[in-house]
Order: C-alpha cells, then sequence, then structure tokens
C-alpha cells in the first residue's frame, strides 16, 4: 500500500462533519445527511405515493405490516434466547468457575462519571461495588467529578473517598476540567480525561501492566450484580482475542422500577429489550452505556472520543479501526442495574424520556464516522464493510420510520387516496388487516410481559399479584411509547444531525423515590 | 443464538412471507376461491351507520351483524351483481335498497335508521304551578326552553350570519342562502316547488357517493307542495320536508340504484325547526320536541 493511503486512525476520529474542510467535510456530511433522508423520504414518500398511487401505497403497507409481523417474530426468538442464557448466567457460580484460571493478576478500572446527582445514587453504586464477590483490592474506584458543576460534587467525592478509600484496592477522584479545547462537555470528555489520571496516578505508579486492567465505564447509577466482575473476569480470560474485544452487559432499568410510571417503565424495558436481542447478533452489536474494555485496548485507542454525544458506543467504532475489523464486542448475558426515568413530576418524567431516547437516537452519528473511516481504511474487507452500512442504515431508518409508517402512516391511502381509491375492496380491506396483523403482532408483547416481570425485583407486599398483573398490562402502551418516546426522538435527532444542528451532551437527572 | 440458527430463521420467516404476502394481497383485493377452486373476483357492501347492533340482509338472509360497540359493517365475499339490501334493528323502521355490487368495488350506504316510536315530548309554555292554588289567580312563570326555541323559529326565518367570515364567505354568499335553499358540510339543498335538488359545494375528489355527480341533481320530487325542509338532525344525506297538508317526512338524499327511503315522522304540524339533534315543531300552539340522539 503507498504511504499516501496508509490508513491513520488518529488522524480520523472525527466528532462532526464541521471539523474536517474540503472533499472530507462533504463526504462526511454526506454519510451525516443520508440516514435523515432515508427516513424523510419514506415518511413523505409514502404520503405522496397514498395521494398519487393509493393502490401501490395499500400494497406496499399490507406487505409491511406482514413483514413487521414476521419481523418482531423473529426478533421476539432472540429475545426468550437471550432471556435463557441471562436466567442461566445468574444461576451460575462465576467465582467457582474462576477457579480454573489463574486470575489474581486481573484488576478492575471502574469509570463513576457524576455530575450533580444525589449523595444517595453515589453511595448505593458504591456500595453495591463491595457487595461484589470480587477481591476489592483488585478494584480501581475513579469516582469522575466535573468542575462545571460546581462545589457540592467535589464535597460528595471527598467523603465518598474518605468513606471507601479503604475498602477498595486503590480510589481516586478525578475532576474534569472545563471548557478545554474541543472537547464536547459531557460523559465521553470526563471518563477520558478520568482514564489518563488513573493512568498516570494509579497504573503507572503502583507498575500495573496495562494488559491487566479491565476498565468498567459505568454510569453514577450503574448497579452490579454481586458476580458481575468475576463473570466479566471470566469472560475476559476465556475469550480467545481478550484484547480484541469489548465487554457488553445487559443494562435493566430496575434502581426505580416501582417509582416510575408505566409509561417509563415500557421505555426503560423496550431499551433492555432491545440489547437482548443484539446480545444475540454479536455482529450487530456495539458497545451501550455501562460496558467494559481492556485498558490497553483502551490506552492504544486514545480513550473515547471526546468531541461527540454518544462515546458509550463510539469506543467500539474506534477499536474497530484502529484494528482494521478485527474487533468484536462479547455479549454477557449478565445484567447491570440503572435507573429508569424519573423526574418530580410527571410531565418532567415525559420529558426527560424524550430527551434521554433523542441522545440515544443520536448514536446515528457514528454512522459518518463508520463511513468515512470506511473509505479511509482500505484493510476492512468490502463485503464486511457493505453489511455493516446496510445493518446500521436498516437500523436508524427502522427505528424512525417503522412505527409511524404501522401507526400513523398506514391511513394514508384511505385519507388521501381520493374517491376512486376509497370505492375499492382494497381501500375497505387495508384498516381490517392492518388491525388484524397489529393484533397478531401484539402477542408478542405476551413474553416481551413476561420477561419483564422476570427481570424486574421481587414483589414483596400484599398486593403483589395485582402489581404483577399491572405490570403485564402496561405492555399495551407500547404503540405509543414506540412511535412518542422511539420514532419521533429518532426523527428529530436524524434531522439535527442532517442540517447540521450538532447536539450536545445532556445529563439525564437520576431521582428515586424514598426507597430507592 | 448460533448463526446457523439465525438462518434458518430467517429462511423459515421469508418463506412464510412469500406464501403469506400473495394470499393477503390478493384478499385484499377481492379476490375468493370459489367452491370449485377457481379464483374469483367479489366486491362488497358498507353500511355506514349512525347505530349499533344493526344487521344486514342480503336477498334475505343475514350476512352480518354488528356488536354492540361497533356499527359499521363491511359485507365482503358478494358476487358481482344486483342484491336487496335491508339493515334492520330492533325498534326502529326497516332501510332497504337495491343495490349492484361490482366486482372489486365496495358499494356505500348510508342507512337512516328511525325508531318506531319517536316519542314526540311536549315543551310547555309555563311552567307548573308550585303549592296549594290561592284565590286569586296566579301569574304563571314563562318556561325558559320554550322561549328559547321559540327564538330559535324566529331565527330560523332570516339566514344565519357568522360573527366572523369564513374562508370560503364568498362562495357561500353565491349560494343566497335562506328559508329555500340550505347549506349542511358542503351539500347544498335548494326547494322549487314540489321538488328538492342538490348540489355538492366541496371538490370533486371528496364528492360523497350519495350525490355521485358534481352537477345539480333532483333528489326529490312529490305530488303535493313542500312548505318547507332542512337537514335531518347531525346528517347531511338526509332532509325532512313538511308538505303543504302539514305532514312531516324524512327523506334521504341517495336516490342510486332507484330506490328512495322515506319515512312520515308526524302526520300534522304547523312549522317545524332542526337544531342538533333535535326536532322542534309547533301544533297549533304546542311545542313538540323530538330527541334523534335518543
Amino acid at each position: 500500500m503507498p504511504v499516501s493511503e496508509k490508513y491513520i486512525y488518529e488522524k480520523w476520529r472525527i466528532g462532526k462533519g464541521s471539523e474536517l474542510s474540503g472533499v472530507d467535510y462533504l463526504r462526511y456530511r454526506f454519510w451525516e445527511i443520508l440516514p435523515g433522508a432515508c427516513s424523510w423520504g419514506t415518511i413523505i414518500g409514502a404520503i405522496v405515493a397514498s395521494l398519487y398511487i393509493p393502490v401501490y401505497a395499500a400494497i406496499f403497507i399490507i406487505a409491511f405490516d406482514v413483514f413487521w409481523l414476521l419481523k418482531t417474530a423473529y426478533l421476539s426468538l432472540h429475545l426468550k434466547e437471550n432471556w435463557k442464557r441471562i436466567i442461566e448466567h445468574m444461576k451460575t457460580d462465576w467465582v467457582e468457575k474462576l477457579v480454573h484460571f489463574k486470575y489474581d493478576h486481573v484488576y478492575h478500572m471502574i469509570m463513576l462519571p457524576f455530575y450533580k446527582e444525589d449523595r444517595s445514587i453515589v453511595e448505593k453504586t458504591l456500595d453495591s461495588l463491595l457487595e461484589s464477590k470480587y477481591n476489592h483490592k483488585r478494584f480501581i474506584i475513579v469516582l469522575a467529578a466535573e468542575e462545571r458543576a460546581g462545589n457540592e460534587p467535589l464535597e460528595i467525592a471527598a467523603e465518598m473517598k474518605k468513606k471507601y478509600r479503604k475498602e477498595f484496592g486503590h480510589f481516586i477522584v478525578t475532576v474534569h476540567p472545563d471548557g478545554i479545547e474541543g472537547e464536547l462537555a459531557g460523559k465521553g470528555s470526563n471518563i477520558t480525561y478520568a482514564a489518563e489520571q488513573a493512568r498516570v496516578q494509579v497504573l503507572d505508579k503502583k507498575k500495573i501492566p496495562y494488559g491487566d486492567v479491565l476498565v468498567s465505564a459505568f454510569d453514577i447509577d450503574t448497579i452490579v450484580y454481586d458476580q458481575y466482575f468475576a463473570c466479566l473476569t471470566w469472560m475476559f480470560l476465556a475469550s480467545e482475542k481478550p484484547y480484541n474485544t469489548s465487554f457488553q452487559p445487559v443494562p435493566v432499568f430496575n434502581n426505580n422500577i416501582f417509582e416510575a410510571p408505566a409509561v417509563s417503565r415500557v421505555v426503560a424495558y423496550s431499551g433492555t429489550f432491545w440489547q437482548m436481542v443484539q446480545q444475540e447478533r454479536q455482529k450487530r452489536l456495539a458497545t451501550f452505556s455501562s460496558h467494559s474494555v481492556p485498558f490497553s485496548t483502551l490506552y492504544e485507542v486514545g480513550y473515547w472520543q471526546s468531541n461527540m454525544v454518544s462515546e458509550d458506543s463510539r469506543i467500539f467504532w474506534n477499536c474497530y479501526m484502529k484494528y482494521n475489523g478485527e474487533y468484536l464486542v462479547t455479549p454477557m448475558a449478565y445484567p447491570v442495574s440503572m435507573d429508569a426515568n424519573l423526574a418530580q413530576s410527571f410531565w418532567q418524567t415525559m420529558k426527560n424520556i424524550y430527551r434521554q431516547q433523542r441522545r440515544w437516537s443520536y448514536g446515528v452519528e457514528n454512522f459518518a464516522y463508520i463511513m468515512f473511516n470506511f473509505k479511509k481504511n482500505r484493510s476492512i474487507g468490502r463485503w464486511k464493510k457493505f453489511k455493516i452500512f446496510f445493518v446500521n442504515l436498516e437500523g436508524y431508518w427502522s427505528l424512525a420510520t417503522n412505527p409511524v409508517l404501522i401507526f400513523v402512516l398506514g391511513w394514508m391511502p384511505i385519507l388521501l387516496g381520493g374517491r376512486e381509491f376509497n370505492t375499492s375492496m382494497l381501500s375497505y380491506s387495508l384498516p381490517y388487516i392492518t388491525r388484524d396483523i397489529m393484533m397478531i403482532t401484539m402477542t408478542n408483547l405476551i413474553l416481551s410481559s413476561m420477561v419483564a416481570v422476570s427481570l424486574m425485583p421481587a414483589i414483596a407486599d400484599e398486593r403483589a399479584i395485582t402489581k404483577r398483573i399491572y405490570h403485564k398490562l402496561q405492555w399495551l402502551l407500547v404503540p405509543i411509547t414506540i412511535t412518542v418516546f422511539g420514532a419521533i426522538p429518532a426523527i428529530d435527532a436524524q434531522t439535527r444531525l442532517m442540517f447540521g444542528r450538532y447536539m450536545g451532551f445532556w445529563v439525564t437527572p437520576k431521582h428515586r423515590g424514598n426507597d430507592g | 443464538m448460533t448463526v446457523k440458527k439465525q438462518w434458518m430463521y430467517i429462511a423459515g420467516l421469508t418463506l412464510v412471507f412469500l406464501v403469506v404476502i400473495p394470499v393477503i394481497l390478493l384478499y385484499s383485493f377481492g379476490y375468493r376461491l370459489s367452491s370449485d377452486f377457481r379464483l374469483v373476483k367479489t366486491g362488497g357492501i358498507y353500511c355506514s351507520n349512525d347505530e349499533s347492533d344493526v344487521s344486514v340482509y342480503l336477498n334475505g338472509k343475514l350476512k352480518k351483524s354488528s356488536g354492540m360497540i361497533e356499527r359499521n359493517i363491511l359485507v365482503q365475499n358478494i358476487k358481482p351483481g344486483n342484491y336487496h339490501v335491508k339493515v334492520v334493528k330492533d325498534g326502529y323502521r326497516l332501510w332497504q335498497k337495491w343495490i349492484k355490487v361490482h366486482e372489486q368495488k365496495v358499494e356505500v350506504c348510508f342507512p337512516l335508521l328511525l325508531p318506531k316510536d319517536l316519542n314526540p315530548e311536549e315543551i310547555p309554555k309555563y311552567l307548573p304551578l308550585e303549592g296549594k292554588p290561592k284565590k286569586k289567580k296566579p301569574k304563571r312563570e314563562l318556561n325558559d326552553e320554550y322561549t328559547e326555541i321559540q327564538q330559535l323559529f324566529k331565527k330560523s326565518r332570516k339566514p344565519a350570519k357568522n360573527i366572523f367570515p369564513s374562508w370560503n364567505s364568498r362562495e357561500i354568499a353565491k349560494l343566497k342562502l335562506g328559508k329555500n335553499r340550505k347549506l349542511k358540510e358542503k351539500v347544498f339543498l335548494e326547494k322549487s316547488g314540489k321538488r328538492i335538488y342538490v348540489r355538492w359545494t366541496g371538490k370533486k375528489d371528496r364528492l360523497p357517493f350519495f350525490i355521485n355527480t358534481m352537477k345539480r341533481k333532483r333528489v326529490y320530487s312529490s305530488e303535493k307542495w313542500i312548505s318547507a325542509f332542512e337537514f335531518y338532525p347531525k346528517r347531511n344525506d338526509a332532509f325532512i320536508v313538511r308538505f303543504i297538508d302539514g305532514s312531516l317526512y324524512a327523506v334521504e338524499i341517495d336516490t342510486r340504484f332507484g330506490v328512495q327511503n322515506l319515512y312520515r315522522i308526524v302526520n300534522w304540524c304547523d312549522s317545524f325547526i332542526v337544531d342538533g339533534p333535535m326536532l322542534f315543531y309547533f301544533q297549533r300552539n304546542k311545542l313538540y320536541k323530538i330527541d334523534f340522539e335518543r
């Protein structure tokens, strides 16, 4: 390969199109625009087709309904499979399994970035780490505060350090300075700064080999189940290429599940289910939210990108590009518990859900990064590139358009099709067929509700049966939640990216009731 | 899940998709399998009803009934041809029509279902006297409802004017609405002697099935003079006529298939008005009301 064409990964850690110029800018912008253009093209296309060629629009809608039914069935099979694996993994004694390995050299660096969250939330997370069945002296706790959050978080951090310092092997507090040029204030820039501090202050000082450290990038509300680190260590040691993989647990939102409103619960569990499905499709799996990665790998790729929003999934693509496609995510099928969206009032909760979903949907910014780097990196095979292109584009398109096509645009041919179409059998069959297909599709929710109830903490009070029924019935909200808190925020995020109105990082406020 | 298993599922579901789609599409287009296993094209009849619990009969055979909640009925799988359609509901007058069904088309009908017993209720002019009768003749108190309706009768003689002009007020002004010219949801009715004419004032692609032409069309002609008419309560596909002899009839606009249903409402009255779901009429100085939503 000529020197000029050699791919230099470090050169192309792009956050957004505006960081480039010339042809590269145009190319990057094209990939930023494409997902939004496809989604809008579909929505506008469906409306225009309903107006001018309603018969073809109706045929498309019927075919699409059937496709969606089968797709849902297909995904449900994955969900069921992963559910079985989670239950099996939860029952497994990972500490016992670790006996077959030499593992005492493995350290766990736990990144806990926080902003303005309550003391109790930080405390509970640290307590859960103490309850882990793993040698706590092998834990390096990095409590990563933000300078821009003011003094109170720093006081909490100092207090936590005082309280827990002796319990763990290492405990450091880092304060991410405000206003570093080229950075986007958010989780990515904070943990990148913190990881480097931890390297200097702990790893180098104590001469801990980078390859022996597994970094778990958590949120401040991430509560680990007691065998999480044992499970993670086992998977790391059993991996064929342990430095070419990230480890992904299943995020369940159990911390405050009984206090959150039904809409919040359904949205939260829908996210969990999507992750469970993806765990069964390893080649489509990218890191999301809380994840773990070997420090040596992290160091080689330059930590998380600090100039963009969705650093949690970008770190996977960074590694993928750095190692020329030789990188995978290992699905752990083991849960970590986080907070479902909950605010002081119902409407504030709804707003927060929307904002959080929009931020997650803004993961579409990765698409431009992937495609742009594919063009630069010739070491990755074309077929591999095409598959990733298709899988990602289809994923963003589905998220933004499928619920709208099914629940809203399905009626367009009848509303806009005109008189001739409205006297046809097809026009009259359309709502009945759509309704029947949707009813069959909704039966998949029975499985969803069963899985959700099984993953929830036990309901202890006398009204357990009534509550359990209620927690199953809440799944009837799915048509609303996937449209209002799925498709619409996704369209919103894609449209912003399309027009170059880049989003900043929005920190989801954490709130728990008295029991939380 | 293993990749092999995934591919098996994908292959299986793709096969299901390829088999199911043509079947559903053919069904949607009105194709059905005949007794000798041939594909035949069928049509349908759609009854847009105001009432629930309605049954539809074709050529005397019960085809479909709506439940307690559902109102509209789609009768499918009908071979092209002429059918005598009856729409039946307990306690209501029979609605019937001859309908010609075409292949892959649905004929839409809007049955005008009228209760057998309309239960007219008198609105007294004065409120009943309270307490013991006194020696002196007491002053009687006027019933507000009566007064309000009396006002409505007075108002109905003048064409209504909106406080805020609507976007199409020019077009409406051209119609010269009044005693003999009425407009409801783009359906324009005009009385001329013994005849009533209809015209659709909306866009062509929104033309209702019960009018079926953009031209002015005669929808009713009688042997008796028509003294007044109004749109039927809460419907724009039917109207109420008062003949010179004082009788009131409900008439549907739909004249397709040569049948027009017509029902007597009141044997005799001096005048009448329609307000929302209510019909009010005077018999001499007595005022009555009929609630069509009851």
